[in-house]
């Protein structure tokens, strides 16, 4: 996985998909309410590390982060539609960014495996 | 082997150990999650000591400035000391210069501090009253003028605001410490146009960075929106209109949901609507956003929405700290 990170262009590329990709969120109706009251600037902190560790970058990021991270937005509604809202944004940002295919493929792999943590499953 | 200090304690850093490595290998709290220096959720303030230029990646011109670091990634080069970004600074006093009511509920102070005091226009300080203090953004600039200027909104049952207005006379001493924060002008956006949003006395550390702007003579255009319920409260329109005649590279936008004076300069509409329409496209702006929180997570992601670089937004929000009494 390290050099999918190395292969579409490390930091810069992180910084370059969290600004897409959070624009498309908070653009998409069906999740923005979720990120309408909280700090852009810390929240935009989290993406990208929640993003380089999509792409295999240096990250401690853990599935307990994540999970504590979420719960209160499960105790608002948060459920497998939301979820999938960003994971197709996320799809859409890599695209946009020419990462190819098969790498994207790679990625979402990644990010789908992690619905269980954001959504509080056991 | 280097020393880190923080809070008066100094630990010894083991070899290659980061910042954040052995504050939390002494058992102190402090915040963090990637590790990685992404997150810039461990974000302190190395007071004293050379600061590694990777500990700072990522972080905005100001930041740097202000000698911010982000702890996981900062290997120290010598003994360093290390604090909370909103540790409190000296305390000095200042005398009361001047003070006047400048809306129904606004009073404009300015205050001399007795001994140097260095700040960037834009940056907010606290005013210290025995065992109170609150947050002031500084409205003046410190090469024109050795007298802090700050607005402040009298709140209702505002310890601190209703002190100032009721008790605080000329000639008194009061107490302040700072500076804080980073919401100011830097050379970073001398090429870019600006735009400065306030509502309330937002206005105050906008004003301030205005100055700045002329007096780093910059090219390209400044704006300033400057939002109110009512023109009343518009505490600064003929100042900002004078400023404007003899600045010609300044537009000054004063908005009101209600137009109560029947002005004939000012727009009778909400910010937002506003800067939806004269500034669709804020991809080449540097934005600067102050008022209360809820209007500044507004419309930072407005303007944010509206193409502006997440690093060309700057923005300071106001707590009302009566919202959090019962
Ligand atoms: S913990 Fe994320 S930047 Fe330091």
């Amino acid at each position: 996985m390290e050099n999918i990170f190395k292969q579409i262009g490390e930091d810069a590329a992180v910084d370059a998909a969290v600004t897409i990709f959070y624009r498309k969120i908070l653009k998409d109706n069906r999740i923005k309410h979720f990120f309408t009251d909280i700090d852009m600037k810390i929240q935009i902190g989290k993406q990208k590390a929640f993003l380089t560790m999509l792409f295999g970058g240096p990250n401690q990021y853990t599935g307990k982060d994540l999970r504590s991270g979420h719960a209160h937005l499960v105790k608002r509604g948060l459920n497998d539609e939301h979820f999938n809202a960003v994971v197709e944004h996320l799809s859409t940002t890599l695209s946009e960014l020419k990462v190819p295919e098969r790498i994207i493929e790679q990625i979402i792999g990644t990010a789908s495996a992690a619905r269980g943590d954001v959504l509080g499953r056991t | 082997m280097h020393s880190v200090e923080y809070q008066n304690i100094k630990y010894l850093a083991l070899e290659n150990e980061s910042v954040l490595e052995t504050l939390l290998r002494n058992q102190i709290e402090v915040s963090y999650s990637c590790q990685s220096g992404i997150c810039q959720s461990c974000i302190l303030r190395m007071s004293e000591g050379e600061i590694p230029s990777e500990s700072q990646k990522g972080l905005s011109t100001t930041h740097k400035e202000e000698k911010t670091i982000l702890a996981c990634v900062c290997k120290p080069i010598n003994d360093v000391k290390i604090e909370q970004t909103s540790a409190p600074r000296k305390i000095i006093n200042a005398k009361v210069i001047f003070k006047e009511l400048a809306a129904e509920n606004i009073v404009i102070l300015k205050i001399k501090p007795e001994e140097n005091f260095q700040y960037k226009p834009g940056q907010f300080i606290h005013l210290i009253n025995n065992n109170f203090s609150r947050c002031y953004s500084l409205a003046s600039h410190p090469t024109f003028s050795n007298e802090l200027e700050l607005h402040i909104r009298i709140a209702p049952n505002g310890l601190m605001s209703n002190w100032i207005f009721n008790d605080l006379k000329i000639n008194d001493t009061i107490k302040i410490a700072g500076p804080h924060g980073y919401c100011y002008y830097s050379n970073e956006n001398k090429n870019q146009n600006i735009l400065l949003i306030a509502v309330g006395t937002g206005l105050a550390p906008l004003k301030g960075i205005l100055k700045d702007t002329f007096f780093n003579n910059h090219q390209k255009e400044i704006h300033l929106i400057h939002g109110a319920i009512k023109t009343s409260g518009l505490y600064l329109l003929e100042e900002l209109f004078d400023i404007s005649a003899l600045n010609k590279n300044f537009i000054f936008h004063p908005c009101a949901l209600n137009n109560d004076d029947n002005h004939k300069l000012v727009h009778n509409t909400s910010i937002e609507k506003y800067i939806e329409e004269k500034f669709p496209d804020l991809s080449n702006w540097t934005v600067f956003i102050c008022g209360n929180e809820s209007f500044v997570k507004e419309t930072e992601q407005q303007v944010f929405l509206q193409g502006a670089n997440l690093n060309n937004i700057y923005s300071d929000a106001f707590v009302d700290r009566n919202q959090f009494k019962k």
